[in-house]
């Protein structure tokens, strides 16, 4: 008996998945978190609950969003942890921003005062202007990944530029 | 686009250049989660249904064992309420056969059901300190159609209020089950015991499903040493897997004539779920 159509093109649909967005995931992943092996993670965790539950995806065709909204949540419980594991050791554990060797070579100094302005703001902000500005993507599908509505993400992304602005105005 | 805007993309864009993750090895990965993932919830699953299975298996029997509740008599100036159903019952099986009036479902069950047409039904009687609840004679009939000997007491309970009314146990004095008890869990072989006297001192035994089926005859001759007073029988009933969860154990004396009525005693009884299943 043949696989039914779904079953017998959701390996390639779901290598082509892979191909798209891995790369990109683990860049958006590592600027909530500021860790790459953490990110890799997240997202791997993502692509395994994506192939478990998905006789449970109503739509194929979002299964890109789903892997965005999976990787928002998986950075957000990791932040949480970190928190969490902050508070208990009394003191800070989250490793600030700061580019790798090979990394650091590509970022100008301004572009290191602004990630380090990204870094004072609060997750939320700073998920939506990742989503915003890393991805392109609109406000709705930023929405759909952060599980907010679509007047949210544009509050979030205002007063995130709105905070951006004044820390690099007193940088000048 | 704004300036800020457009620092924050050229930003964001320079610190994630330099991440290049491992594409390939990160498929073997995910490969090898999932099939771990997919393993740890089959074992999940195995072990909850497992769990379910054997605490039906448990749980079940058990509350078919303690339906048959024991009803306390009150003072007649303080009635005991009864139940609003009756936890244990032999008729009728479908509510369609029940009747609001206790005679009319009296009459249904010893006529219609257990088959004896010339059977006479007593008057209700109420069952003092109890509401909802009573007994009905049933007698033989004399060949001038007045009753004659009486054969067994039928006991009735009301569901509820205006509801109908069941037939909760029939019982007589000279054919009685010692074992089972009411509202056992039974299974087959089923070795049923008592005592009885009558004509030849034959007793049968049948067992009937819920849909009144008889699933298993069995004759017995009762040990009664004098024909005046009941002597012991045991009868060995073997039956197939059962249609419905409950059923209803009928012991009658043999009748000497045809359409005769004899004495009967009847309770109900549950199928274990070992012979529902089988």
């Amino acid at each position: 008996m043949a696989l039914p159509v779904e079953t017998a093109v959701w390996p390639e649909r779901l290598a082509s998945l892979h191909r798209e967005h891995y790369r990109s995931l683990v860049r958006l992943a590592s600027l909530l978190l500021g860790d790459v092996g953490t990110s890799e993670e997240v997202v791997q965790d993502a692509f395994v609950r994506l192939q478990v539950r998905r006789s449970g995806l109503r739509d194929p065709e979002r299964a890109a969003a789903y892997l965005r909204t999976a990787v928002i949540n998986g950075a957000r419980s990791q932040m949480r942890r970190r928190k969490v594991r902050e508070r208990y050791l009394g003191r800070r554990t989250v490793v600030p921003w700061g580019p790798s060797a090979e990394a650091g070579a590509l970022i100008g100094a301004e572009q290191q005062w602004v990630l380090a302005a990204l870094e004072c703001l609060p997750d939320r902000q700073r998920e939506a202007i990742a989503l915003r500005f890393y991805l392109d993507l609109s406000e709705a599908d930023i929405a759909v990944a952060m599980k907010v509505t679509p007047g949210s993400v544009k509050t979030h992304i205002h007063r995130g530029l709105a905070t951006l602005s004044e820390l690099l105005e007193e940088q000048r | 686009m704004t300036r800020v805007e457009e620092q924050v993309r050229e930003a964001l864009s320079a610190a994630t250049a330099g991440i290049r993750p491992d594409e390939g090895a990160s498929q073997e990965r995910i490969a090898t989660r999932t099939i771990v993932v997919r393993r740890r919830r089959r074992t999940a699953t195995i072990g909850t249904a497992a769990l379910v299975i054997a605490a039906a298996g448990i749980t079940i029997p058990r509350l078919w064992a303690t339906r048959e509740q024991v009803v306390e008599v009150g003072s007649p100036s303080t009635p005991v309420t009864a139940p609003t159903v009756p936890p244990s019952y032999v008729f009728p099986l479908r509510p369609s056969d029940g009747s609001t009036d206790p005679s009319v479902t009296a009459e249904r069950f010893v006529r219609d059901w257990l088959g004896f047409p010339n059977a006479m039904v007593g008057e209700f009687q109420t069952t003092p300190g109890l509401e909802r609840t009573g007994e009905v004679a049933i007698s033989s009939r004399k060949e001038d159609g007045t009753p004659g000997r009486q054969v067994s007491t039928l006991a009735l309970q009301q569901a509820e209020d205006g509801g109908i009314w069941y037939v909760t146990s029939a019982r007589a004095d000279n054919v009685v089950i010692d074992s089972p008890t009411s509202s056992s869990v039974v299974v087959s072989p089923l070795g049923v015991s008592g005592r009885g006297v009558g004509f030849e001192n034959a007793i049968v035994v049948r067992l009937r499903d819920g849909k009144g089926d008889i699933l298993c005859t069995a004759p017995a001759i009762a040990d009664a040493p004098d024909f005046t007073q009941p002597g012991p029988f045991a009868v060995t009933l073997e039956f197939g897997p059962p249609a419905t969860s409950a059923g209803v154990l009928v012991a009658t004396t043999d009748a000497p004539a045809e359409f005769a009525t004899p004495d009967f005693t009847a309770l109900p009884v549950n199928f274990s779920l070992v012979q529902l299943s089988s």
